[in-house]
């Protein structure tokens, strides 16, 4: 019976139905009339004959199997047929019963139910999180009005990079541009805040009188600045922010109009600004500059100008204005404006510039997974379609319409759709958080993960379409054409065909290839962050508590009193249990301050001096160098010989010393601060100290320099404390021991060492922790699929494997043989992932310390464990083909 | 005192009916037209074999294999024997309708 006839049906369907023993007579028996009837009626009335016959069999030995035993699928069965007559049913008659029908179903296969869910909510669960995060960088609007007319402008020129306007360029280029309807000028601050019990260190912004408005926002309680608050003269004025007002100032309405200290001055409160507000970095309270204006162009010593565009300006435009006015002024202030060049960037870059570039990449890693998920589940579908192609068949066969088929399987993908989304959003929000919990408290302010209605708008758009499209594409699948096919198929091909393999070795290679290009990102970032642990900083930041002191500019009165007061305090904190001892520094390595500037040296006695444009200085107090475990290279550390009034010595760092006298023999050299010619004195040479790390891990070390702080005098000091364990639980008693010996010394930043070094590398600690949570997800995403795809393959080939065993095959060879269909597409998935690889990671190359983007070891390390993975997540499944019962496989559908 | 009869219903009554007929010849295809050659009604096919499945089950009729035949593609003719109790649950079903029938006179009740 050629099978492309319409009774190919019902060959199917006898073949299913009827077992073997049985089908061998009724065949035979057709065979016969057909026959006969073939000579005497002719061969058409022979074939029509053969079609009824066949049809009453298949009809009779269905409605045995269903009588009694399935009686409620007869009965639905029945009542498909009817509704079929009635050509206005809905495509969900009844959603409950839908929905419990489908729920049925699912339950009737928890591998694929949970496998589909688990794949669709790990991969929503990664987009939901890095979604979220990436809207908190590149898409949440700054919390400013009209945020996209803002723009930041500074100065590049000769020597000088990133400098703000003086006031006098800030009148000008208010004066000439046609671009802005504002710009004011804005630099960061920190001052002692006095006056409201207990001193603290807060991080402020001056800035011309003009910025609240400019921003667009007003103080939630008070008033703006007038212009007049700006003036030379004219009261200290102050607005704070919502967090010092609630915390400091107990909430009080009537805070307005009462004064604090600032740095020794007295101000007025003038304003509260609403909670949230920042501008800019973490400040705490905003003044305008009051001095003279500096009408000398010389005096830039303002962050940056900001400006409000125009409605309709852009950039392009205002940076074409600005070139041509930068240059305009040139002409005319050559002394103070030559080649100085204007930078025009929008607030959004230049706060948010240096994320972007590692946020859209690990997005579009993201996507990748999510379509690495969405392909798991949509294989999974389908295999599962194919194998319920029968069943449809039968159901249509049956009479049940397209419409109820397609309800059908709408309900299960909606079904899956909702618990994959629901379970997904748990999943993003936990990653989101662990990625959170993650970073340092570093996170700039402007950065917002909060999960936002429009993230998870579009997610459960996502999932909800992701499952649809693939729920339903096995419909569309199975529904185009005719429905019998997929019976005839279903039995008459014993091996997988070419066109089922193609799209299997496809999706593995795709999913060894995305998940390869993850590992490799992850790799580098890995890597990188090893490196970076791996740098030795120069000193010792294990169980090491730090914290800023500062006396007020007037008390104690000299600077004798001060060194004496800040010379008792290691005494006094070593004194306390579990701390081994207590020093001192100005600057502490990689801290927030660094004193440095331009140093002078003597090659050799009687030679005139040169000059070193960069050190690092800082001043220490007796004891520093042990405490850092900062080796003595030669001379030795300070002692109580160098004090105010005696010579002037000085300890360099290596660095230094063999820069300056690369001969050797450092001890007893000099050098002094500032140019050749400056009026400092020569400091000499007592010691040498090994090499730090100032400014961070992933820095050179620098040329650096330590002062005896009794030479100095510096009334901010940063504390180093040793202790035995963990170093913040010390932290309350030492601050105690601070107030005892002077309540006006102010306590502020208590931080662990090692939270100092987290603090500069904050971006890679994140970036790679959340790499690392992305490859192991890729990775699971990989297994999950490959196992899928193996799986549904052995159940598939069930009865062709049986037969090759039936045949003589060994186990071995037939795990072989699967085995092949995932060793081949996973080798060449890994070639393409590769190559892919090699074009995206330069992309990364911003974020690497000390390895290259094309490492090859990282990517060999990377392909290796793939194929790890993807090897066992293959064998798994494909081992079950060797314990295949021929007889049972070869006998039953 | 009521007798317990196997009830046979009347598809079942017409399949053992043409075994009976056929004798040696009883297999799928000659079951199918005896029945409908004596009654002129078309007989799906499909019916007899799953009734003569049910009623092997139940014990009244038996079957055995017979040569394999080249007008059949070298598969061999299942052929079907009544049992005694196939043909008591006959005999009883007569007397049931016999029994129904009595009464009621031909012709006075339109059929």
């Amino acid at each position: 019976m050629p099978g492309e006839r319409p009774d190919g049906v019902m060959v199917g369907l006898l073949v299913r139905l009827v077992p073997p023993a049985e089908r061998e007579d009724i065949v035979g028996d057709l065979r016969e009339r057909f026959e006969r009837e073939r000579i005497a009626l002719g061969e058409r009335t022979a074939r029509r004959r053969l079609r009824r016959a066949l049809r009453s069999v298949a009809v009779a030995y269905l409605t045995a199997r269903l009588v009694p035993g399935r009686l409620r699928e007869a009965a639905a069965v029945r009542a498909a047929r009817r509704r079929r007559r009635d050509p206005a049913s809905p495509l969900l008659e009844t959603p409950g019963r839908e929905v419990r029908q489908a729920l049925r179903a699912l339950r009737r296969s928890p591998l694929y139910t949970t496998t589909v869910i688990g794949c669709l909510a790990l991969g929503l669960g990664l987009t939901t999180a890095v979604l979220t995060i990436f809207y908190g960088i590149m898409l949440r609007p700054l919390p400013f009005t009209d945020p996209d007319r803002l723009v930041v402008l500074f100065l590049n020129g000769p020597g000088v990079t990133r400098v703000g306007p003086s006031y006098a360029d800030l009148l000008d280029w208010r004066r000439l541009s046609r671009s802005f309807e504002d710009l004011e000028l804005y630099r960061g601050t920190e001052m002692m805040l006095r006056g409201l019990d207990q001193a603290e260190r807060l991080a402020g912004t001056v800035a011309t009188p003009g910025l609240f408005r400019l921003l667009g926002v007003r103080p939630a309680l008070g008033r703006d600045f007038d212009p007049a608050d700006g003036e030379p003269g004219a009261p200290g004025t102050v607005v704070l922010s919502h967090r010092v007002w609630s915390t400091r100032l107990g909430g009080d309405p009537a805070a307005v109009g009462r004064t604090v200290v600032l740095d020794e001055e007295t101000y007025t409160i003038v304003g509260i600004m609403p909670p949230g507000f920042h501008f800019e970095a973490a400040a705490d309270f905003w003044l305008p500059p009051r001095t003279s204006p500096g009408l000398s162009r010389k005096s830039r010593y303002y962050a940056a100008a900001i400006g409000r565009l125009r409605p309709g300006v852009t950039t392009d435009q205002v940076r074409r204005e600005m070139n041509t006015l930068a240059a305009r002024l040139a002409s005319e202030y050559p002394e103070t404006n030559a080649e100085m060049g204007v930078v025009v960037r929008s607030l959004a870059e230049d706060l948010l510039g240096s994320s972007r570039t590692p946020v859209t990449v690990f997005f579009g890693a993201v996507c990748f997974l999510l379509l690495l998920s969405c392909a798991n589940a949509a294989h999974l579908m389908l295999g599962r379609a194919a194998t319920r192609r029968r069943e449809l068949a039968v159901r249509s066969a049956l009479g049940s319409g397209r419409r109820r088929l397609l309800g059908l399987l709408l309900t299960e993908s909606v079904v899956l759709a909702a618990a994959a989304s629901g379970l997904g959003l748990v999943v993003g929000v936990l990653l989101r958080d662990l990625y959170l919990a993650s970073l340092p408290e570093q996170v700039p302010y402007y950065l917002d993960f909060s999960l936002d209605p429009q993230v998870v708008l579009v997610l459960a758009a996502l999932t909800l379409l992701t499952a649809v499209l693939f729920g339903l594409a096995p419909a569309a699948f199975f529904l185009s054409g005719d429905p019998s096919r997929h019976l005839r198929e279903g039995n008459g091909t014993l091996t997988d065909r070419p066109g089922r393999l193609l799209p299997r070795a496809l999706l593995i290679a795709t999913e060894s290839a995305l998940t390869l290009i993850v590992l490799v990102g992850a790799g580098l970032m890995l890597k990188s962050l090893a490196n970076l642990r791996s740098v030795a900083p120069g000193f010792d930041p294990k169980n090491v508590l730090t914290m800023e002191l500062e006396f007020p500019d007037h008390h104690p009165e000299t600077s004798e009193q001060v060194i004496a007061l800040f010379e008792s305090v290691p005494a006094r904190v070593a004194a306390l249990p579990g701390i081994v001892s207590a020093s001192a520094v100005s600057n502490l390595p990689m801290g927030r301050s660094q004193w440095q500037g331009a140093i002078s040296f003597e090659p050799a006695e009687g030679e005139p001096a040169r000059e070193i444009s960069w050190a690092v200085g800082s001043a220490v107090l007796k004891g520093y160098f042990r405490l850092m475990h900062i080796p003595v290279l030669a001379g030795r550390p300070f002692d109580d010989r160098d004090v105010g009034g005696g010579p002037e010595v000085v300890v360099v760092n290596e660095s230094l010393a063999r820069h300056c006298w690369p001969e050797g023999d450092w001890l007893g050299r000099r050098i002094k601060y500032g140019p050749a010619d400056s009026e400092w004195p020569w400091m000499d040479v007592v010691g040498t100290t090994g090499d730090l790390h100032h400014y961070g891990l992933d820095y050179p070390v620098s040329y650096g320099y330590f002062r005896p702080h009794a030479q100095v005098g510096f009334r901010k000091m940063t504390l180093v404390v040793r202790t035995r364990s963990e170093p913040l639980r010390s932290a309350g008693a030492v601050r105690a021991a601070i107030r005892e010996i002077d309540p006006e010394l102010a306590v502020w930043d208590v931080r662990s060492m090692e939270q100092v070094i987290a603090a500069n590398h904050w971006e890679a600690i994140a970036y790679s922790r959340l790499s690392g949570v992305f490859s192991l997800l890729a990775l699971l995403l990989a297994a999950l699929g490959i196992y899928g795809i193996v799986s549904y393959s052995v159940a598939q080939r069930t009865r062709e494997l049986g037969l090759r065993l039936a045949l003589g095959a060994r186990p071995g060879q037939l795990i072989g043989l699967l085995m092949r269909r995932v060793v081949v597409p996973t080798g060449l998935g890994l070639a393409v992932g590769l190559a892919l690889a090699l074009l995206l990671m330069r992309g990364l190359s911003g974020l690497l310390f000390g390895v290259v983007w094309d490492d090859p070891p990282v990517y060999l390390a990377a392909a290796v464990v793939m194929a790890a993975i993807a090897l066992p997540a293959g064998y798994l499944p494909a081992r079950s083909a060797g314990r295949i019962d021929p007889v049972r496989a070869l006998r039953g559908e | 005192m009521m007798r317990s009869v196997r009830v046979l219903g009347d598809f079942e009554q017409l399949v053992l009916l043409a075994v009976l007929h056929l004798g040696e010849e009883a297999y799928g295809i000659t079951i199918t037209d005896e029945i409908a050659s004596r009654t002129g009604c078309r007989v799906a096919q499909g019916s007899v074999y799953t009734t003569l499945n049910r009623l092997e089950n139940k014990g009244l009729l038996s079957s055995h294999r017979g040569e394999p035949l080249p007008v059949r593609g070298g598969r061999s003719r299942r052929y079907y024997r009544i049992e005694p109790e196939g043909r008591q649950a006959l005999e009883a079903a007569r007397i049931a309708l016999a029994d129904m029938w009595r009464g009621l006179e031909p012709g006075t009740e339109p059929v």
